[in-house]
């Protein structure tokens, strides 16, 4: 009975390899929870290149956390010399293509890094983690964990992580034939002891330039009078709001459902007369809506997921 | 520029050169522009070879690069520009996806704060109100964001070129496809206000990254 061996090796096998396989998930979420911390503690000095499409831009990152809090600066190496700064109070972008520069006081200051790793919750019900020895990057040796949907529903990840300190130096997005959406790639990368101040300054006055500031709008929750009937599994529901009129438009009912790793927002909002509805699917880079009208309104489904998903989201709203 | 560059600017775009490789090659390609022209067709077999859609339309990627490498330190110095000029109607429209997106900043804020933001101006300067902010407010589609002083003073931002504006309507940028100006309008609206719930995924700096990129003059 030759022929059956390859049977009993592979009966042999498979509790092996379902061991193994389980121990490169939990591997991969130890390597996950390295990533966050080593965003949130780490300095850096940093240059990495954004790929969407065919759409190219090389930026430097510089990050310190400290006494003064977490502060950063992203400034862009091609094309015009914009940069934002951060710190935990205060966000300043810097446009010197258009003379403009924002201000906006900074969010809660859990999020204040540039390079956030925050998983919100357990998502590995609806993605299967590997975790590999992965390639060189920016001179640095990597575990590459892997993050692919289960279903059709979402995108995947694949992230390079520095061995020695955590550090995220690749990550691609990915649709689920493993195409590259979208990737950020560290080109070179330095961990000093010290980063001075000036490093953190702006390189650009600001004199002169047109200064905007935001008005924060007000949000007001109230119960809703539309349903979403099917997000795919494992999505839940994060906010709900009102969000203002603005530039000639009514105010927004907007609903917003996520998975632990990305979001759908689903937009309610009267059209007025004469307004050109979206009607069916629109993408940019990797982000997908789907609009269609119902009884005078617009309803929209937006999100970093494929367009299959924006679309079911949005033909499932109904009104109540 | 040899065989060895090519692979040189293939493992460059991969992110697989040391540091001290990194700079060796920018500035081997400072000061050869064969080596500049290479590079950007390096970076089209890259994308052709991982299955992303074709660059296109982009010839002057080369010479981005090569004003990212003339500046210092490391690579940059950011120049103030110095030169001024008004946008025309449809400059402000081809500025309105970048200055929509830079809201994201802005906009993200009203989760935690709803009072209104007073300015803290980080330079000594007044801000002064130019017509391209006038633009940028009517065209922005961005709620919540509006210019500094509405009735600021005229600058001498009013007196341009018609050929300034012109170039500015040739700003590339990403797009929404399929969709006209007025529904592409709304759909950056509604992608600030899904981006606030975008930051901290995976791609925590993504939406910064596209802030900083995004309508870039070539």
């Amino acid at each position: 009975m030759p022929r059956l061996w390859p049977l009993a090796l592979a009966a042999l096998l498979l509790p092996a390899l379902q061991a193994s396989a389980q121990s490169s998930g939990d591997n991969a979420r130890e390597w996950l929870q390295r990533v966050s911390t080593a965003a949130n503690t780490l300095d850096y000095d940093g240059i990495f290149v954004y790929h969407s499409g065919d759409w190219m831009e090389t930026m430097r990152l510089i990050h310190r956390t400290g006494p003064k809090g977490t502060q950063a600066r992203l400034i862009a190496l091609s094309g015009a010399a914009r940069e934002v700064i951060r710190d935990d109070n205060q966000v300043t972008c810097i446009l010197p293509d258009t003379d403009s520069v924002l201000v906006s006081k900074s969010l809660h200051p859990a999020v204040a890094a540039f390079s956030v790793f925050s998983p919100n919750g357990d998502f590995s019900g609806h993605y299967k983690l590997q975790a590999a020895p992965g390639n060189r990057v920016a001179g640095r040796e990597t575990e590459m964990v892997s993050i692919m949907p289960k279903d059709q529903f979402r995108y995947g990840y694949r992230l390079s992580v520095d061995r020695k300190s955590g550090f995220l130096l690749k990550s691609e997005l990915l649709d689920h034939n493993g195409k590259v959406l979208e990737k950020i790639v560290y080109t070179s990368l330095e961990l000093p002891k010290t980063i001075p101040d000036s490093l953190l300054k702006p390189g650009i006055s600001g004199a002169g330039y047109s200064w905007y500031v935001s008005e924060a709008p007000t949000k007001s929750a109230g119960g809703s009078s539309w349903a979403v009937e099917w997000v795919p599994e494992g999505f839940e529901m994060a906010d709900s709001s009102t969000d203002p009129a603005g530039f000639g438009r009514m105010p927004v009912e907007h609903l917003v459902y996520n998975d632990g790793l990305t979001s759908v927002s689903v937009f309610i909002e009267k059209l007025k007369p004469g307004n050109k509805p979206l009607d069916g699917l629109s993408s940019m880079g990797a982000v997908n809506a789907f609009g269609f009208m119902i009884d005078g309104y617009q309803v929209t489904a937006v999100g970093e997921v494929p367009g299959v998903t924006v679309e079911r989201v949005g033909r499932s709203v109904h009104r109540r | 520029m040899n065989e060895h560059d090519l692979e040189r600017v293939s493992a460059f775009m991969d992110g697989e050169l040391s540091p001290s490789e990194t700079r060796h090659l920018l500035s081997a390609m400072k000061k050869d522009a064969e080596l500049r022209r290479f590079w950007e067709s390096g970076h089209r077999i890259a994308a052709v070879m991982q299955g992303e859609s074709m660059l296109s339309g982009k010839p002057d990627l080369a010479n981005r690069v090569r004003e990212a490498m003339t500046a210092e330190p490391l690579l940059l110095a950011p120049a103030r520009s110095t030169r001024r000029r008004s946008l025309g109607p449809l400059g402000g429209l081809a500025l309105a996806a970048s200055v929509a997106l830079l809201a994201i900043l802005a906009t993200r804020q009203s989760l935690q704060d709803r009072q209104p933001v007073t300015l803290q101006p980080i330079a000594s300067a007044p801000p002064a109100q130019t017509d391209s902010a006038t633009h940028l407010a009517r065209f922005s589609g961005a709620p919540g964001l509006t210019p500094d002083h509405p009735s600021g003073q005229a600058s001498s931002a009013a007196s341009t070129a018609p050929g300034d504006a012109s170039r500015d309507v040739a700003l590339t940028r990403m797009t929404w496809n399929d969709a006209g100006p007025a529904v592409e309008a709304r759909l950056n609206a509604y992608l600030l206000n899904h981006n606030e719930y975008m930051i901290g995924g995976v791609h925590g700096m993504l939406p910064y990254a596209r802030i900083v990129g995004y309508g870039q003059n070539n």
